[in-house]
């Protein structure tokens, strides 16, 4: 409470300093969501409330503001269920520096990973989640970098790294701009892109020394977009328990995207590589990938498929039981996994929409395949 | 009825439509309305009234997926008078249409708005929606009088709609959300668009009694009712 205080009144502040630039003038907007969730019962890191069905929101306040012709102000506030207030983007874009088309951003950014653009927001994204790569809780565990490949309450906790964090935003400056088709992104930002500073209690980043990431896009044509990213940075914190060097422990990942857009229909396909290195232990890798065929069926009506999954090297590990044994593990260090999802979504208005998503997961791993698959009916409104 | 066409020349396009537009709407006054000769004209005054330019100036520069910026950051071309305000009769019901013409018109979409603001058409027109930016739009509405969505599509094509029943459409595009024009589909060839200087003239009004209305940037803004009598040309001016 006392951090969502201290977010609260430094969001007061800055709105109220960029109001006083003579041109600012803040416009205010956003979206707001609502949810009824229906998981099956088992134990999973997918189940929502064990099973039962469940009510769940979400609020996004975008306030931004132009305070000149050049220079502009963002930021997104997200709150949800949890009562948990998010600040996801806090920035200032300067833009066409000096006559050269550059731009840059300053503040809490967007990191240029990807493709995943406006459908991080519901109202965009036909679908209740993110794409798998952008939730997936692994077994690494986020408080102190240990596996629980054998011990799923930790990772059902939700204590674990993502591959790319959620929403995928992080203190930091980027550049932007295009040379004939093609466009580019760079950002220098705090630690990795697993774990950025959103998602941790604490609301600071858990990670130490500076993370860069890169995306460069190839556009030849409006419809068609194919994109190359690269992320490389430290993410573990410098106070982790084992005392070690973060630069020691960086994660490196890459990934590649295609979009392809026309008439009724899109497609939006995104592939990742991702590398959890370790000083002196075999790395943890894995390999997501995400596509997504949406088709405006008539005006209003639009339904939408995604597959995703993800899959995780091989590992030879000591493990501790629970009888007090040590023995040997041999295995996959997570569980692979494969998300189909189908979406039919109905827009009520310009603004208003209501969509019915249904995910099946498909887990192959130490526990087997549990009932997890979910039920959403969600409505969105825009203002 | 939505339909799809590439158009061969901006040229050809230009005098195709002109034509037709031109052919269309002398037949309306000639023929189909007979032997009526009054006329309704007058002046408005509108005040000085920036609110749509600039929220969509705001709004487009301060769209943060824009994926070009070319255009995104320069004011936009103010309306003109006649692209954001139209004067009509609500409802004459002596009026039928003998004529079997198609009737056109266009909605542009270029410098990422609609131009004009506000169209009007007769019922029956067909609406032509080009392209003319270097991006993406997708044009829709909901309206109940028309509901149609004409998916993405790029500079150059034209799509078009066509409306057969009176009423008021809102237009806007999916991928630019503050792109937002209205088509005033009228059951009467009985509206126009000012002159810059305000003055405006229904001719070849039959005589009757009317709901004249002015309809200025995103609504109805004022309602007269007005008798006009045989050869009479009728002063009615409005102060906004
Ligand atoms: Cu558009």
């Amino acid at each position: 409470m006392n951090q969502q205080l201290k977010i609260c009144l430094t969001l007061f502040i800055l709105l109220h300093l960029v109001s006083q630039f003579s041109y600012a003038q803040i416009f205010v907007s956003g979206q707001a969501s609502a949810s009824y969730l229906q998981s099956g019962e088992a134990l999973s890191r997918y189940t929502v409330n064990e099973g039962r069905g469940t009510f769940a929101w979400r609020l996004d306040v975008f306030a931004d503001a132009i305070i000149s012709e050049n220079l502009k102000f963002y930021s997104n506030i997200r709150i949800t269920e949890e009562q948990r207030l998010n600040i996801d983007l806090l920035k200032l874009r300067v833009t066409d520096i000096a006559g050269l088309g550059l731009n840059a951003n300053i503040g809490k950014i967007f990191i240029p990973f990807g493709s995943l653009g406006e459908r991080r927001y519901p109202k965009q994204n036909p679908f209740f989640h993110l794409p798998l790569m952008n939730e997936h809780i692994t077994t690494l565990a986020l408080s102190d970098y240990s596996l629980h490949t054998l011990d799923p309450m930790q990772v059902i906790s939700g204590n674990g790294f993502r591959l790319l964090d959620y929403g995928l935003y992080d203190a930091g400056i980027s550049l932007d701009g295009s040379v004939g088709k093609i466009e580019y992104a760079l950002a220098l930002i705090n630690g990795a892109v697993s774990a950025t500073s959103s998602y941790t209690a604490s609301g600071l980043n858990n990670n130490q020394g500076f993370g860069s990431v890169a995306h460069i896009a190839y556009v030849p044509s409006e419809e068609f977009s194919l994109g190359g990213s690269f992320g490389y940075g430290p993410f573990i914190s410098e106070n982790n328990p084992q005392g070690e060097d973060p630069n020691h422990y960086p994660q490196r990942i890459t990934g590649i995207d295609i979009s392809y857009s026309l008439g009724y229909f899109s497609f939006f396909g995104e592939a990742i590589y991702n590398n959890w290195m370790f000083d002196d232990e075999p790395d943890l890798n894995a390999f997501a990938y995400s596509a997504e065929i949406h088709y405006t069926i008539i005006p209003r009506i639009l339904c939408a498929v995604r597959v995703g999954g993800i899959r995780f090297n091989e590992i030879t590990a000591d493990v501790y039981s629970q009888d007090g044994t040590y023995g040997t593990y041999t295995g996959t260090w997570d569980d692979i996994v494969v998300r189909y999802e189908t979406a039919l979504q109905y827009r009520i208005e310009k603004d208003a929409l209501i969509k019915l998503v249904y995910e099946i997961y498909s887990t192959y791993g130490n526990f087997g395949d549990p009932s997890d698959n979910l039920l959403v009916l969600q409505t969105v409104f825009g203002f | 009825m939505v339909n799809t066409s590439f158009r061969i020349t901006n040229s050809l396009k230009k005098i195709v439509y002109y034509s037709i537009f031109f052919c269309s709407f002398q037949v309306t006054f000639s023929q189909d309305t007979g032997k009526s000769s009054a006329e309704i004209r007058g002046t408005i005054t509108v005040p000085k009234n920036n609110e749509v330019i600039e929220d969509l100036y705001h709004k487009r520069a301060l769209n943060r997926y824009a994926k070009h910026h070319g255009g995104v950051n320069k004011t936009p071309k103010p309306y003109s008078l006649s692209e954001q305000c139209v004067i009509y009769i609500e409802s004459a019901p002596q009026y039928s249409s003998s004529s079997e013409r198609q009737r056109r018109a266009e909605l542009d979409q270029s410098d990422l708005m609609f131009r004009p603001l506000v169209l009007p058409v007769l019922v029956g027109t067909t609406v032509d929606f080009p392209n003319r930016d270097e991006l993406y739009h997708n044009v829709f509405s909901y309206s109940s009088v028309k509901e149609f969505d004409l998916g993405r599509y790029p500079k150059n094509q034209v799509k078009s709609v066509t409306f057969d029943k009176a009423g008021t459409v809102q237009v806007f595009c999916d991928i630019h959300t503050y792109m937002f024009a209205t088509i005033l589909v009228l059951d009467n060839p009985w509206f126009t668009t000012p002159s810059e200087d305000g003055s405006y003239v229904l001719s070849n009004v039959p005589p009757g009694t009317y709901q004249i209305s002015v309809w200025y940037l995103r609504k109805k803004v004022d309602t007269k009712t007005v008798t006009v009598k045989e050869n009479q040309a009728l002063v009615v001016n409005f102060e906004l």
